[in-house]
């Protein structure tokens, strides 16, 4: 099992991936949890993993703030069109990865729903902030240790 | 994409080049065949870090700027390194710590050219909407790419600590340096490497390019016998040869009513100038490793490249220098005794550049007696390229008016690429707004 949060902690609530998989690391030093900035290369180096593998990232559909939602299988809602010219997120990781053959054995993303996206802010929304200590400590309870087991899959 | 657009006029936009709406965007208009208007405009995330620097310890700026961009961290940690560095006034140009530093930097440039070269780059000349669809028909491209690119990030892991957020850099050096074996365990990859950033050279270089031909004036960095990547003077094909520290009297910048951002000249210019591979390719050719200019050689890339488009192939032969100045410093590489100089607080003002892999970012800061910063300063290469990616955009737009919409917007696209823009420094959150719920 590998733990990623994926995000920018000096973007505001893009940092919510980040600041949960931090937690999740104090609070369960024996899972195999890392940060990325979400960086394609790394994402994809990360889907090539033979552990099951749970992403932690930042999430904006227009929900409420701090509002946490699962996509088991890494299955994400269709996201809207939107090419990069330097770099690409988790969605287009996963397409990539998927059309290159390679799939964790699992793969979960968790998605925290952000309010504000400001640049040079290096700190979460309240709602975020509360939401990201309740998923660490659910994740820390529900995850099993770093060589066996997974994760619950139950959507949403 | 295309919207409200006056009677007899072709309005281009492609507001989807950044992650988020409204941080890129590159709006044409054409009015009756005649081009009315270019705008290229972006955000510049490094901008708003700088309220962020102020009033912070000396020691908090490499980290802290490692995270303004997921694809090139170790250009800001040591561009900010540097810069403080300078500041207090020491120097590291030579010796070990200084070589780690340009060890972990060519990893970068391997990473971040593999990266654009095959997931950005390619799938415009290979007819390909993005690299996804490439990969459908040829996975063999795409994971040569990649491949190429795994040997970028060993060298980080083993050098910077982790693969992604390294934090093993610091001022003045390195908490703690690799010994010789652990370098020498990239070795293999590297030369793996070696042979896939030839393959990449002779690729790239069959590829067809849309005709444009650019005079900006060319800036980089510049070190005799070294091609710049970490450390060098600021020079330009003007003529320039000046220190880093004197970097604000020679790159001027100035407000522009349409955008957020700052322009960039080069004082003393009337033209346009661009800074990146083209540039670094230009001034420092003859400091290529025999093997990279060879390679430059064999697929006929003159000696000054003017064509924007060509950059990915000046982008493989840079990734090819990179593989080699690696294996090189590698071999020679002695462990330093401390894997740090000491770096102690005095007031003054510090320049740092180095060459990100889309050209120079400069940092200068301005720090107290107590090592406090007063003052932060960015300037990163896509602000300095604005004024250049807008000209090739009109240059490219006069000479191919006659393209229906889709394929002159393609092209332009392409055209911004050319840059390798870093558009999305520091955002890559998912974005889900067509989502019903």
């Amino acid at each position: 099992m590998r733990v990623v949060g994926v995000g920018n902690t000096l973007r505001g609530d893009d940092g919510a991936g980040v600041v949960t998989a931090d937690r999740l690391a104090e609070l369960r030093p024996d899972l195999d949890v890392e940060t990325c900035a979400g960086e394609v290369g790394t994402l994809l180096d990360l889907l090539d993993g033979e552990e099951p593998l749970v992403v932690i990232d930042a999430l904006r559909s227009g929900g409420p703030a701090g509002r946490v939602r699962r996509f088991p299988d890494g299955a994400l809602p269709p996201r809207r069109e939107a090419g990069g010219t330097h770099d690409a997120g988790l969605g287009e990781a996963l397409e990539l990865a998927a059309s290159l053959g390679r799939r964790p054995p699992s793969l979960t993303v968790i998605g925290i729903e952000g309010a504000r996206y400001d640049l040079g802010v290096a700190s979460l929304s309240p709602e975020v902030a509360r939401a990201c200590e309740t998923l660490a400590r659910e994740l820390a309870g529900e995850l099993t240790g770093a060589s066996t087991g997974g994760l619950s899959a139950t959507a949403e | 994409m295309t919207h409200r657009v006056p009677e007899g006029a072709r309005d281009l936009s492609v507001a989807a080049l950044a992650r988020v709406e409204g941080e890129g965007a590159m709006r044409i208009r054409l009015r009756d065949g005649e081009l009315e208007e270019v705008a290229f405009s972006i955000y510049e995330p490094p901008r708003f870090f700088e309220g962020l620097l102020a009033g912070r310890r000396m020691d908090e700026p490499v980290d802290i700027t490692a995270r303004i961009c997921g694809i090139c961290p170790i250009a800001y940690q040591i561009s900010a390194a540097r810069a403080i560095e300078a500041a207090c006034g020491v120097t590291i140009d030579e010796g070990p710590i200084r070589e780690l530093r340009r060890l972990i930097y060519c990893g970068e440039w391997i990473e971040s050219h593999a990266l654009h070269v095959y997931l950005l780059h390619a799938p415009d000349f290979l007819g390909y909407d993005s690299a996804i669809a490439l990969a459908k028909d040829h996975q063999e491209v795409v994971e040569q790419g990649l491949a190429l690119r795994k040997a970028g990030t060993e060298l980080v892991r083993v050098i910077g600590g982790r693969a992604s957020h390294p934090v093993n850099l610091r001022l003045g050096g390195f908490y703690r340096a690799p010994s010789p074996a652990e370098l020498a365990g990239v070795r293999p990859l590297l030369e793996a490497a070696r042979e896939q950033a030839l393959a990449t050279v002779r690729l790239v270089a069959t590829f067809d390019f849309p005709e444009l031909e650019i005079d900006h004036a060319f800036v980089s960095l510049k070190e005799e016998g070294r091609y710049p990547i970490d450390a060098g003077r600021l020079v330009a094909s003007t003529g320039l040869d000046a220190p880093v520290a004197a970097f604000d009297e020679h790159i001027v910048e100035e407000h522009v009513e349409r955008s957020t951002a700052l322009h960039a000249r080069l004082s003393g210019h009337d033209g346009t100038f661009m800074v990146g591979p083209l540039a670094r390719y230009a001034l420092a050719r003859e400091d290529l490793s025999a093997v990279a200019r060879s390679a430059a050689d064999e697929v006929g890339l003159p000696a000054v490249v003017t064509n924007p488009y060509q950059s990915i192939v000046v982008r493989a032969v840079e990734t090819l220098e990179a593989v080699e100045e690696a294996l090189a410093i590698i071999d020679a590489y002695d462990e330093p005794d401390r894997p740090a100089v000491d770096v102690p607080a005095r007031a003054g003002t510090g320049y740092g550049a180095s060459e990100a892999p889309r050209g120079i970012l400069t940092h200068r800061y301005t720090i107290d007696d107590d090592g406090i910063i007063v003052d932060a300063r960015i300037v990163p290469p896509t602000a300095q390229n604005q004024l250049a990616v807008e000209g090739d955009l009109t240059s490219f737009i006069d000479d191919h008016r006659h393209l229906d919409d889709e394929t002159l917007r393609w092209q332009l696209e392409q055209a911004i690429r050319n840059y390798d823009p870093c558009i999305s420094c520091a955002t890559h959150f998912l974005d889900l707004t067509v989502e019903r719920e």
